[in-house]
């Protein structure tokens, strides 16, 4: 199949295009399960084969992908056509950074496939799960599992040959309360680690990284359940990594999507409020805000080898002690900013351009955007410290300006700091504001003991939308003066 | 198509008995193409050909589900998959209610909303709409972004209990097209849905892009103060709403796990605006609607809200079978909401612009990321986005800044104070999963009282 799909790229180069590559799929599969009221509600798996294209002709892209690979001509053919079209419209011509086109392989470290444990062993373990968060506090409870693993076969027009098989594993647990008043409240846990290791079924194993947690969680629930509300004020918030993690993605990662920046997400996802202008000026967050995409952390769903451009992976600074450095980049992105900008503000590609399936085209997507660990100690050391605030965790729901500068959070739990102590439990805790003023009013940032990555496996962005994973290495982190409780 | 998709069924159908196994069959094929702009250019022209069929196999009250991405000739990994579905059925752990696996009623072809000429739209044509809907308001500042998105769908459903074949195509389009200021990133939308060719209509998005242009090129951002106004929802911002009402509301699952704002006390009860019907009506083509749900029930027109009282749950057959409640054909990859018009007669921008207040007004066309703050209380929050206004009393229009919503569609959906006679369709298709075009039909405009903005950002 390889030689096929090497010989169609390069008809379609004689044909005139400019570039040209194929993402073939020999083999993707998932498995998802999920218990529900002691009840198995999903027990599905799904196999997927196919093949998408890329074309550039005229400075335009073109795309087209197929499950069927018996015509790979008429593929081909499809999306140069398309690539035809769009060159009738053309106010950019797209044009790629230089990379070095390589021959290589990749797998994520995997221990034990989880696509490969028996299926009774896996039930067995939910149903475990379930049975732990069958208590008496407890009106629903949710515990599920996802498997995922996709053998991908990169192949361009500039001789780019790479292999990749990626496992993921992501797992949760939910619970559900209902107070006398009929209001829900819940707490929820998603499996993470800490960047190193492996991430397979082994995963699961280690009952610290998840099954453990049962007894926290529903504990946390009957206190929310018998909590206060939330106060409506302003104070101190001290967001844990399950919440730390949402507010980095939103509204650090996301606003610091190049193709974002340049507009090319106006019609769904939206644009950002970053500036060309912006790089290596822009006070993006306090002194104590360092921000990386770490695409190279050894185990994470954001590490994945090569991106879609067929280029390694990276770790580099996004801001530095507060101030905008750099994006989250591709091949196509950098050298329009650089030309718009009218000079060099990324050296290089960021290696971020990665499409979920087959039949998606690759975008700039997140890899791992971590936050480097503070010298501020721990969680107690940070609370200690803290004269009127507040502890959140979990996120029950998120709402985001259209160009990520300003936000909305809902949390699941809440525990007031007083003159250094952790108070009592409070319910319905929100909180929101504008995207700089609220990074500028970090001050504090916890140590490695505070660190949690925590994976995200349904990122959604593009047209066609696709869903992507990656992760958020952070910790425990304190903001001043927050609006909270609206 | 439809006959290769039926044969195909057919023989999986009588290899499944053949082997002893129970089970039903999904097969969807889609056809695809979707031409993205950004910047004033097409970003991406893309294409696809995708061929699934997800076989769920049933042992008792053990079940399994196997997909597989395939392509049509592929019939020996079509019959493994069905051995893989009855291998996991196997291994799985029963549930604790009783499944219901019945046989289809009857053949069906829910085809008659198939539009040939809108499946078969040439590139030079999408263009040429796109061109025509956004002529002469493009420039150097101001750029184009958008989507003009069309295909088909074909699917065939069969269990195992008998000969029968469901099958339902239908043909879509969904236009989005939005301009925006490359310095000051403001945007303005505006949009189509097409179940057939007649529906694109690119005067209309025309006429809409440019009154917004001018209001935002004349304007400027101005601060509004926090508190409650009346808003005008357009029939995109409506829509949104509902769709989160659909969720937390009437979903009969959802309301078994004290996910719902409404209960069951709620029912046959007056809780929102006398002004207010809302139906799933599945003979509305505009909203490509499925003559009958997965399991071959027909669907019939289903009242939800009739004139503010609340009627009734809906029930997938799953949660009906685990809540032993009666399914009531929503077993659908999407509903068909409809809302009855008003008697507003507003029925375009420029009249709404134009219609007497006699105080501030907002209109809202679109609600950006709306999500659930809390589902028991109904509670929701969303920004403003592509051309919120403010409607001055004085007659005068101009632009707020970004503002965001936080309240609950109880008390929203209670304080509808008029709806336009004139209606549109809102296409809420996404591109996540397979192919399922998805659209409500609704006012063109709904003015709701005294909602709460609990936020303002300047941009």
């Amino acid at each position: 199949m390889k030689d096929k799909i090497k010989a169609e790229i390069q008809r379609i180069k004689n044909k005139g295009a400019e570039y040209v590559d194929a993402r073939y799929f020999p083999k993707a599969e998932t498995e998802t399960l999920l218990f529900l009221q002691g009840n198995l509600k999903s027990n599905d798996r799904k196999t997927s084969v196919g093949i998408g294209i890329r074309v550039l002709v005229g400075g335009a892209w073109g795309f087209a992908a197929a499950s069927s690979t018996d015509n790979l001509q008429e593929v081909f053919d499809n999306a140069y056509e398309n690539a035809k079209v769009a060159s009738q419209r053309v106010t950019f011509p797209v044009q790629l950074a230089d990379r070095t086109p390589i021959s290589a392989s990749y797998e994520s470290p995997c221990k034990i496939d989880p696509l490969e444990v028996p299926l009774s062993e896996k039930i067995e373990f939910l149903r475990r799960i379930d049975e732990q968060l069958d208590q008496k506090a407890v009106a629903q409870r949710f515990s599920y599992l996802n498997f995922d693993r996709k053998n991908i076969i990169f192949l361009d027009s500039d001789g780019a040959d790479i292999e990749k098989t990626i496992h993921d594993i992501f797992a949760t647990m939910i619970v559900i309360g209902v107070e006398k008043n009929g209001m829900s409240q819940r707490r929820s846990f998603n499996l993470g680690n800490n960047g190193q290791g492996t991430r397979g079924w082994e995963s699961l194993q280690n009952p610290d990284m998840f099954e453990n947690q049962t007894e926290r969680l529903v504990e946390e629930l009957s206190q929310v359940l018998a909590a206060e509300e939330c106060p409506r004020d302003a104070r101190s918030v001290i967001l844990l990594p399950e919440i730390m993690f949402l507010q980095t993605h939103e509204v650090i990662g996301h606003a610091l999507e190049l193709d974002r920046i340049l507009g090319y997400e106006l019609s769904y996802a939206g644009g950002s409020f970053v500036r060309l202008k912006d790089f290596g000026a822009l006070k993006y967050g306090s002194e104590k805000l360092t921000v990386r995409a770490d695409a190279t952390l050894p185990n994470s769903p954001g590490s994945f080898g090569y991106d879609d451009d067929g280029i390694p992976c990276q770790n580099y600074v996004l801001i530095e002690k507060g101030i905008l450095k750099n994006a989250i980049t591709s091949r196509q992105t950098v050298t329009e900013a650089n030309t718009k900008a009218g000079k060099t503000i990324f050296e290089k590609s960021g290696a971020a351009a990665r499409a979920s399936d087959f039949n998606r085209v690759p975008l700039e997507r997140m890899t791992n955007i971590n936050i480097d660990p503070g010298s501020d100690g721990t969680l107690d050391d940070i609370i200690a410290k803290t004269e009127k605030g507040i502890i959140l965790d979990g996120a029950r729901s998120w709402s985001i300006g259209s160009n990520r500068e300003q936000f909305h959070f809902a949390n699941e739990i809440g525990w007031l700091v007083e003159n250094g102590e952790k108070k009592q439990v409070v319910k319905n805790p929100k909180y929101g504001g504008d995207t700089i003023p609220f990074w500028n009013s970090l001050s504090a940032v916890g140590d490695e003991s505070t660190m949690k990555l925590v994976f995200v496996p349904n990122c959604g962005k593009g047209l066609p939308n696709q869903q992507m994973f990656l992760g958020h290495h952070v910790p425990v982190c304190k903001f001043d003066n927050v609006e909270i409780g609206k | 198509m439809k006959n290769k998709m039926k044969q195909l069924l057919s023989e999986l159908n009588a290899f499944a008995r053949e082997i002893n196994v129970q089970a039903e069959f999904w097969l969807h094929a889609e056809k695809s193409s979707l031409t993205r702009f950004a910047n004033s250019e097409i970003s991406l022209n893309t294409s696809e050909d995708i061929i699934s069929l997800t076989i769920t196999a049933y042992r008792g009250n053990s079940r399994g589900t196997y997909s597989l991405v395939t392509n049509l000739e592929e019939k020996d990994k079509m019959k493994t998959a069905i051995k893989t579905a009855d291998e996991i059925a196997e291994q799985s752990s029963p549930v604790n209610y009783n499944l219901t696996f019945i046989p289809l009623p009857e053949n069906e072809d829910d085809d008659k909303n198939f539009d040939e000429k809108l499946f078969s739209l040439t590139q030079a044509e999408k263009l040429n709409y796109v061109n025509k809907a956004v002529e002469g308001l493009e420039s150097e500042q101001i750029t184009l972004s958008g989507i003009f998105s069309s295909g088909a769908i074909f699917q065939a459903t069969a269990n195992t209990l008998s000969d029968v074949i469901l099958f339902h195509s239908v043909s879509d389009a969904q236009v989005s097209l939005v301009l925006s200021h490359s310095e000051d990133k403001w945007e303005v939308a505006a949009g189509q849905s097409a179940a057939s060719l007649e529906d694109l209509q690119p005067e209309k998005v025309h006429e809409e892009l440019e009154i917004l242009l001018n209001l935002h090129l004349e304007n400027k951002p101005q601060p509004v103060s926090l508190g409650k106004y009346d808003i005008v929802f357009g029939s995109d911002a409506f829509a949104e709403l509902l769709g989160f009402f659909s969720y937390i509301g009437f979903d009969g699952d959802s309301f078994k796990r004290q996910q719902t704002f409404l209960k069951e006390k709620h029912l046959n009860q007056k809780i929102f605006s006398e002004n207010l019907t809302i139906k799933d009506n599945p003979a509305m083509r505009e909203t490509f609607p499925y003559r009958f749900d997965m399991n071959g029930i027909p669907r019939k027109t289903f009242p939800l809200i009739e004139n503010g009282i609340f009627k009734s749950f809906i029930w997938e057959r799953d949660a009906a079978d685990e809540f032993g409640e009666k399914e009531t054909g929503h077993s659908v990859p999407a509903m068909s909401i409809v809302v009855d018009p008003g008697g507003k007669e507003i029925n375009s921008l420029a009249e709404l612009l134009k219609m007497p207040r006699d105080k501030d007004i907002l209109f809202f066309p679109h609600i950006h990321y709306m999500n659930v703050v809390n589902p028991t209380e109904g509670i929701i929050t969303g920004s403003s986005r592509f051309g919120a206004l403010i409607l001055r009393k004085s007659g005068e229009v101009e632009i707020p800044q970004n503002l965001r919503i936080t309240d609950s569609l109880l008390n929203l959906f209670a304080n509808v104070e008029w709806l336009s006679k004139e209606r549109a369709a809102a296409n809420t298709s996404n591109s996540y999963g397979k192919r399922n075009p998805k659209a409500l039909y609704l006012p063109k405009f709904v003015k709701i009282n005294n909602v709460e903005i609990t936020h303002v950002t300047e941009l």
